[in-house]
């Protein structure tokens, strides 16, 4: 399901326009953007999980080719967790 | 950083921002929520573009074990969800840290620790001692102009055991000596230990503390003293003030490499060597970017001594005392396991000796059966040469009493071996039962020729060209013929890439999957 298919169906769902659905989903958006970019930690998304900030360390890495050694930096990456209730209704879903 | 923030407040925020009422957010929220829900069960993908993407991803089934009664146990299945943010939201994330940029290493640090294997790894050391014993000899020999000493210097001989006992009983005996000569000798004889490139200082002193020994007629016994320098190098407690901080780093490299349980260890250890002052130029680059990192990235902490090497030497001084103890008991240690690996060794040897008559003995019923394994191997041979050189053997209708082919059998492989040299592989004994697999597999279209380079794996171009790194055994049967060993090929070979049935190589089908995986097990022995 794509960002349009979404805007869509929920358009459907909560009988507003498209536009207004979508500027509703920017300003959700941006609420992200903006409290990341402040320096949060962890955000709750909806009520199916967080999103938190992941530290991830510097490594060392060989090209496996011209064996050259790198140090590749620490770096902060976005990773969701997703809820116990969700992850419970996932896992026993059958393989699509 | 800042606190948790529950969702409630979070929707109480979003309604402040937009404006709108609490209740229209929650209705927004809820309707969002199970929108996301339904995407991902039914798509197993929402987009929502600002923030990224929710995807589920299928975990195969697989076996493991349970942690408490250790029964093996099956895990099923199951969908798990991966979210990746989208390159604007990342960025922002990221934007504390994207400053730093990846660093090439120097390349000439020395590369033997990450080469050795298993025991060797204990054999560093001990090489690294035993050559500071013979620099050590040199010395001495230098100053009393004559070789000093016979003995053998192999400082991890079980005979040496006594040696070293007798050493500290002497160690313990000139206790009040050796505070007079003082804490220059200890240091400096650290130095030589850890053979440092140090310097003009070293010798100089070295030079000092050998005259001033001289005079007490110490070095009579140069074997034993020796030793007993050697230990005291090992054991002595140096207080973290009394050493200089490079030496200090030094000894911690020390104590380090001979902890060494793993490559990266090693690798660090030398990397921390390199740093200790060899070059200064890059060390002083390497500390640069070590400290950079280190203090955006510091509250990882304990993250191993895998990235100790690239914060600065200071920190190494900082932890010397701990080290240099560590270094007394690992010494211990590594005696320890030396004798216990000699005592295997000699065990095994002597085991597999007196096996090796025994067999010798029954070497005969063994030669009966080989000789039953080689009259029974004709026979499969014959089968597959049979079928793609047919041609030959149907004009000689000399065929193999076990082969029955039928004419238009015959003529079909004939066609095959007019059209190309036909590689074909006898079935591998399997349990899937697809008609696909039971069949013989020939390779003679290919799509592809691919040019084997340093680093190339077999898996790899598998990956790239049939969607799926288990596939390698097809590329490694199509090119039997010149390679042996699909884990050993020489660089500069030319590999072809087989046009498979796609029933065969059909990633979704786990059955190809598994049958694949009997084909590696199968080669990969």
């Amino acid at each position: 399901m794509n960002n349009k298919e979404l805007q869509s169906e929920l358009s459907r769902r909560l009988g507003l326009s498209q536009k207004e659905v979508a500027g509703m989903m920017k300003e959700f958006v941006d609420e992200y953007t903006e409290r990341f970019g402040e320096g949060s930690d962890e955000l709750p998304f909806l009520s199916l999980g967080t999103l938190e900030v992941r530290n991830k360390e510097q490594r060392v890495v060989v090209n496996p080719v011209t064996k050259k050694r790198m140090l590749v930096p620490p770096k902060l990456v976005l990773a969701f967790r997703p809820s116990v209730s969700l992850k419970n209704r996932i896992k026993n879903m059958p393989e699509l | 950083m800042s606190e948790r923030v529950t969702s409630r407040e979070f929707a109480a925020a979003l309604a402040r921002r937009t404006g709108k009422s609490a209740g229209d957010m929650t209705l927004f929220l809820q309707e969002l929520q199970s929108v996301v829900e339904q995407g991902l069960t039914e798509d197993g993908l929402v987009k929502i573009s600002g923030l990224g993407t929710f995807r589920l991803v299928w975990n195969e089934p697989r076996r493991s074990v349970n942690v408490q009664t250790g029964d093996a146990i099956e895990i099923a299945g199951h969908y798990k969800v991966s979210f990746t943010p989208d390159a604007s939201l990342r960025d922002i994330v990221n934007e504390p840290l994207a400053h730093l940029e990846v660093v090439e290493l120097p390349d000439d640090e020395p590369r033997v620790a990450t080469e050795e294997t298993g025991d060797d790894d204990y054999e560093l050391p001990i090489q690294k001692l035993a050559d500071q014993a013979e620099a050590l000899k040199d010395i001495l020999s230098d100053i009393q102009g004559g070789p000093l000493f016979t003995p053998d210097i192999e400082p991890m001989d079980e005979a040496d055991d006594g040696a070293v006992t007798s050493v500290e009983d002497e160690v313990g005996a000139k206790e009040s000596e050796k505070e007079s000569e003082g804490e220059a000798e200890d240091i400096v004889l650290a130095d030589v230990g850890t053979e440092e490139p140090t310097g003009d200082g070293v010798e100089g002193s070295v030079d000092a503390q050998f005259g001033s020994e001289e005079g007490s007629d110490e070095v009579t016994d140069t074997g034993e003293r020796h030793k007993a320098d050697m230990e005291r190098v090992a054991s002595y407690e140096l207080p973290a003030e009394e050493v200089g901080q490079g030496l200090s780093a030094d000894i911690g490299t020390e104590s380090d490499s001979i902890a060494v349980e793993g490559h990266s260890e090693v690798s660090a250890a030398e990397d921390n060597e390199a740093e200790g002052g060899v070059e200064d130029g890059l060390s002083v680059e390497h500390a640069g970017a070590g400290a950079v990192y280190s203090s955006d990235d510091k509250d990882g902490g304990g993250s191993g001594s895998k990235d100790d090497g690239y914060y600065s030497a200071k920190e190494m001084a900082a932890s010397v005392p701990i080290s240099v103890r560590k270094r007394r008991r690992t010494w211990g240690h590594v005696l320890l396991a030396v004798l216990a690996v000699a005592a295997v060794a000699s065990g095994v040897i002597f085991v597999y000796d007196n096996w090796l008559w025994d067999s010798g003995l029954s070497d005969e019923e063994g030669f009966e059966a080989s000789a039953v394994g080689v009259e029974e191997l004709p026979e499969a041979r014959d089968m597959t040469e049979a079928m793609s050189d047919t041609a030959v053997l149907a004009e000689e209708e000399t065929l193999h009493a076990s082969v029955p082919l039928t004419p238009a059998a015959t003529e079909e492989a004939a066609e095959v071996k007019e059209e190309c040299e036909a590689v074909t592989v006898a079935k591998v004994p399997s349990s899937a039962h697809i008609e696909m697999f039971d069949r013989e597999r020939r390779y003679c279209e290919f799509s592809d020729t691919v040019e084997i380079t340093r680093g190339s794996r077999l898996a790899w171009i598998a990956y790239k060209r049939l969607g799926n790194k288990v596939f390698w055994p097809y590329i490694y049967e199509a090119n039997m013929d010149h390679i042996s060993d699909p884990n050993n090929i020489s660089v500069g070979t030319l590999l072809r890439v087989p046009i498979l049935p796609s029933e065969l190589t059909d990633t979704t089908n786990p059955e190809c999957i598994k049958y694949a995986r009997e084909l590696h097990r199968h080669y990969a022995k």
